[in-house]
Formats: structure tokens, sequence, C-alpha cells
């Protein structure tokens, strides 16, 4: 099971995010499936809504690619820890497009039910792609 | 604590916006073609900026004012 949800994870990143097939969101999540990202405001809820979450990405960024540096999976769940790059040429949040290419990394927990994903938390790096867009200068060194 | 804190690892060059970790700051060399792309692309959004302030600027004038709520009106009798 936990290679089969593996397998799952790799091809939502591979095929949502990094080709922008969007309609595989259907296949891999439960219809009620929900995505925890403390950067979005509130919670998305649905495929709908997570289609809408990535194709937002996708647009800001069109050669967004996702690297898995590291996939873990027990029981119900699948840890993944990546890196992303892409070039800002859309709107993001209001941003308009820089024409800069941004480095991130993150890491994400994934649940699975009845073999799709049911529920995702994600924590990645908010503060650096801000900085490294220029919305928000780098820290002062104390 | 904080002394860790500064710059992001990864931060684009400021001339090509090549994604560049600290690492090889020192060493990076622009793709020529990159650079001309973004510079490029740089001057289109100033002046996209520069048109967006000039237009609603415009707007707020009794011209512009005036235009608005005209081409409101066609619109609203076409729909």
């Amino acid at each position: 099971m936990a290679d089969a949800s593996k397998r799952l994870v790799r091809r939502l990143i591979d095929e949502a995010y990094n080709d922008g097939r969007l309609d595989v969101v259907d296949e891999l999540f439960v219809p009620d499936a929900v995505v925890h990202d403390p950067a979005l405001q509130h919670d998305v809820a649905g495929v709908n809504a997570i289609k809408e979450m990535i194709g937002g990405f996708r647009r800001a960024f069109p050669d967004f690619v996702v690297l898995v540096d590291d996939q873990v999976a027990e029981g119900d769940r699948v840890a993944l820890r990546w890196t992303a790059r892409g070039t800002h040429q859309g709107d993001l949040w209001g941003i308009a497009a820089t024409g800069k290419e941004i480095t991130i990394t993150g890491t994400s927990l994934y649940r699975f039910a009845i073999g799709r994903i049911a529920e995702s938390w994600t924590n990645w790096d908010t503060i650096g792609l801000m900085q490294q867009l220029g919305v928000v200068p780098p820290f002062a060194r104390v | 604590m904080f002394s860790f804190f500064g710059e992001h690892e990864y931060m684009p060059c400021e001339e090509c916006g090549a994604s560049v970790h600290h690492a090889a700051r020192e060493t990076h060399v622009c793709n020529e073609e990159r650079r001309l792309d973004f510079q490029r692309f740089r001057q289109i959004r100033s002046e996209i900026a520069r048109f967006e302030d000039e237009f609603t600027r415009y707007l707020r004038t009794p011209e512009g004012r005036f235009h608005a709520w005209y081409a409101e009106r066609d619109r609203r009798r076409a729909a």
C-alpha cells in the first residue's frame, strides 16, 4: 500500500504540478479532499479548488518544476521533501510578474483513504519566495 | 540567535533573473539570451506599470470619469 501511495504522490507532482495536467486531480484525490497550507488564507477543500490552486501556481510560474528530494511512506501517510523552481511570469497573489527565477523548498504530508489522497499538510518557504521576488527585503544580520 | 538570517540562499541575478545559489554568486555568468529576455521583460513591465498609473490618473479626471460612465452605459445597453 505504501508503494502505491508513493506512486500516486509522484503522479501528482509529475503530472499535475510539473505538466499542468489538472484533470489527474480527480483521479488522485477523494472528491472532498482538503489541503492545509498556512501560506493560503483558507484550507483548500474539494478537487475543483485544488485544481484552481495548482493552476494558479502554474499561471504565475508556467515553467514550474517540483523535484522530489525525499519521499517516505508509512501506514496511510506519505511524506515528501521537495524543491521547486520556476520563473515568475504571471500574477501571484496580486504580485505582478517579475520575470525572476525562484527556488523554494518545502515539505508535504499526504494522508490516504480508499486509495486516494484525502488530506495534505504543506509547509514551504513562503518568506524565501517573497525575498526572491523582491517583495520583502532580506533580513538584517544581527 | 538571528545571525543565520540574511539573504535567502537562492536569489535571482539582478541582471538576468536566474536563480543563483549564494555559493555560486561570485562565479555566476549570465546567459546572454536570458539576460536580454529579462531586461526586455523588465522594460515592458515598467511601461505597463507607467501606462496603468497614467490611465488610473486619467480616470479620475472629469473627462475620464465621463468616458468611463459612457462606456459603462454602452456596455449595459449591449447586454
